[in-house]
């Protein structure tokens, strides 16, 4: 792919995937200008105001107009990072649930079953070379799968299931 | 005093899942606007079939699943940017991911 210039917006809640594929973008010649919800992105699309504006006294009541739409931005402004900083805690305690907590149980696990086979020495040690070197290769997709299923039984009013 | 013009992008990278409102809904979003903007989905779900019928349209050019590839995005990409460019004649049927 070639230097052409073209614009892709990219639209993630994780962070990680918006670096990396924005990254990504730029190293094929891409611009990328990235959002972390679709509100970011449909105010990025709307025509901006200028941040100076120069006007005849005449005009003063439209600058008071002006004013307020400015008071009334800057109120909004604060809403989105109030808004951003919840979404951000609420995706990192979404992460910590669907990696650390389950990687940690995993090993949990084959650390039980190397201990329950202590009696029998050989059994045990394959057991804790397992752990030891145990890769979890089909996390992210089971991690995925889980959370669904939480989501759907338990805690479906903390994240939106979409 | 005419307001500055804001560049239009010429391929979106969504995700299914978003904080308020979702891919699909922003997508909807879109199309009734008529902003013709090529898309490539992502996400994290592959089960969610109702999601991935809900994402089909004309202007769904790729649903990947995550993890997806460097080359399964780029292609993507370069697709929707061909599409795009050949504007809305002649269009091709939504690709599939290859995690199908």
């Amino acid at each position: 792919m070639s230097d052409t210039g073209a614009f892709v917006y990219l639209v993630d809640d994780d962070v990680s995937v918006r670096e990396g594929v924005a990254r990504l973008v730029r190293s094929a010649g891409l611009m990328a200008k990235r959002f972390s919800s679709g509100d970011g992105f449909l105010a990025a699309l709307r025509p901006k105001l200028p941040s100076c504006w120069v006007l005849d006294m005449a005009l003063l009541a439209i600058g008071r107009g002006l004013s307020r739409l400015r008071v009334y931005q800057i109120a909004r402004e604060f809403d989105a990072r109030l808004e951003g900083r919840l979404d951000e805690r609420l995706r990192v305690a979404r992460e910590l649930h669907d990696t650390m907590l389950q990687r940690f149980q995993a090993s949990l696990a084959q650390m039980q079953a190397a201990r329950n086979l202590f009696s029998r020495r050989h059994q045990a040690t394959q057991n804790l070379e397992r752990a030891i070197t145990w890769r979890p290769k089909r996390l992210p997709r089971d991690g995925a799968q889980f959370r669904d299923y939480v989501v759907r039984r338990r805690i479906g009013g903390i994240w939106k299931s979409c | 005093m005419e307001p500055p013009r804001t560049r239009r992008p010429d391929c979106l990278v969504l995700d299914v899942c978003l904080p308020g409102m979702s891919g699909i809904d922003l997508h909807r979003h879109l199309v009734a606007r008529n902003h013709k903007v090529p898309v490539v989905f992502i996400t994290a779900h592959p089960s969610d079939d109702r999601a991935r019928s809900e994402a089909a349209s004309d202007w769904t050019v790729a649903y990947l699943i995550k993890p997806f590839s460097e080359d399964e995005l780029l292609d993507a990409v370069n697709a929707a940017l061909k599409w795009k460019a050949r504007g809305e004649t002649n269009r091709a049927k939504p690709r599939r991911s290859s995690h199908e």
